[in-house]
């Protein structure tokens, strides 16, 4: 079913729409929140989470593409859920991703963060404008869909490492350009 | 700061990037399959044609009596078809028979060469004979009557 055709199932406030959205991108959404969770009951309910935030969002929001619509839902309930495991052994594949994106920015937590994320995000988006498309896609499939590299470079047709290499590449160019934006020492 | 800050502001990326990111396939890749299902279809149509005979030619062998006329005393009015069918390619033909005393009678034989069928039938003048010879995708019809005066098989066109 089109994505159109879903939306329309939200607006008209049809349960349907939950399940033509879970039978179109139901295996993307559980992937991406096991891969950040590394539980497959907490992926599960972070998923369902999201399906039920996607409900309360449409209407009156209207996404197009639908899909990172309800990952960016998704993506914020698992992290919310990954910080609340602290406790937890870190052995998800987003840790992985955290810990490559520390070469990034230094851990130097501050009351600034919440004001600064926000220029962050636009800033990275700069950034990944200046990328040429196959290293977007590799950065975006690492540290927003938390893939593995075995996974990456099956969809991408590099080896895991040509993947290693390109991303290391990509996270040092990112660190340049926030430390040119004095986003970072 | 730290990395969960930045993965934190990932999230909130527009989501056109991250539509991009779904929708990206590697033109290499597409071009890696593209030929890889052509030369699929090459290699089946090529294997196609080597199981397609270039010559497939059923022949009538005169005199088709030889046998039946002198076995008359034993068998009523028998009379013989003899054919010679050659098939230039290794595939497996059927000849079926229409008419008469075989009606319904079907042979397959596996070719690459010459081979020879002999039938036994009845030498009535009344009866034909229809022999359809099937071979990959070619067909060969041939059709017979007996002439008991002249001993012979007259083909008549198909």
């Amino acid at each position: 079913m089109e994505d159109e055709a879903i939306i329309a199932l939200f607006f008209a406030r049809s349960e349907q729409a939950i399940a033509e959205l879970d039978g179109k991108y139901g295996k993307i959404c559980r992937g991406l929140a096991q891969r950040i969770l590394n539980d497959q009951r907490d992926a599960e309910e972070c998923v369902s989470d999201a399906y039920f935030g996607t409900w309360n969002a449409i209407p009156p929001a209207h996404p197009d593409p639908l899909l990172p619509f309800v990952c960016r839902i998704l993506r914020n309930r698992a992290i919310a859920r990954y910080h609340a495991n602290a406790a937890q052994k870190r052995n998800s594949e987003y840790d992985l991703s955290l810990s490559e994106l520390e070469e990034v920015v230094p851990d130097t937590a501050s009351a600034e963060d919440a004001v600064l994320a926000g220029e962050l995000t636009r800033l990275v988006e700069e950034y990944l404008r200046t990328l040429k498309t196959p290293d977007r896609v590799l950065f975006l499939r690492r540290y927003y869909y938390a893939e593995p590299y075995e996974t990456i470079a099956r969809r991408l047709g590099l080896s895991p490492k040509n993947v290693s290499v390109r991303l290391s590449r990509v996270r040092a160019g990112l660190r340049r350009y926030l430390k040119e934006k004095e986003i970072i020492p | 700061m730290n990395a969960k800050t930045l993965s934190a502001a990932l999230t909130e990326l527009d989501p056109a990037l991250l539509a991009e990111a779904e929708a990206y396939r590697p033109r290499k890749k597409i071009i890696l399959r593209s030929l890889a299902a052509a030369a699929a279809c090459l290699m089946i149509l090529v294997g196609i044609r080597m199981m397609q005979p270039a010559e497939l030619d059923l022949r009538l062998i005169q005199p088709g009596t030889a046998r039946g006329i002198s076995l008359a005393s034993a068998l009523e009015d028998p009379a013989e078809i003899r054919l010679e069918l050659t098939v230039d390619a290794p595939v497996a033909a059927t000849v079926r028979v229409s008419g008469g005393t075989l009606d319904g009678e079907t042979r397959k034989i596996a070719f690459l060469g010459t081979k020879n069928l002999v039938w036994m039938v009845s030498a009535d003048p009344a009866e034909c004979y229809t022999l359809t010879v099937n071979a990959g995708f070619r067909t060969q019809r041939m059709i017979l009557t007996f002439n008991p005066v002249e001993n012979t098989w007259t083909v008549l066109p198909a």
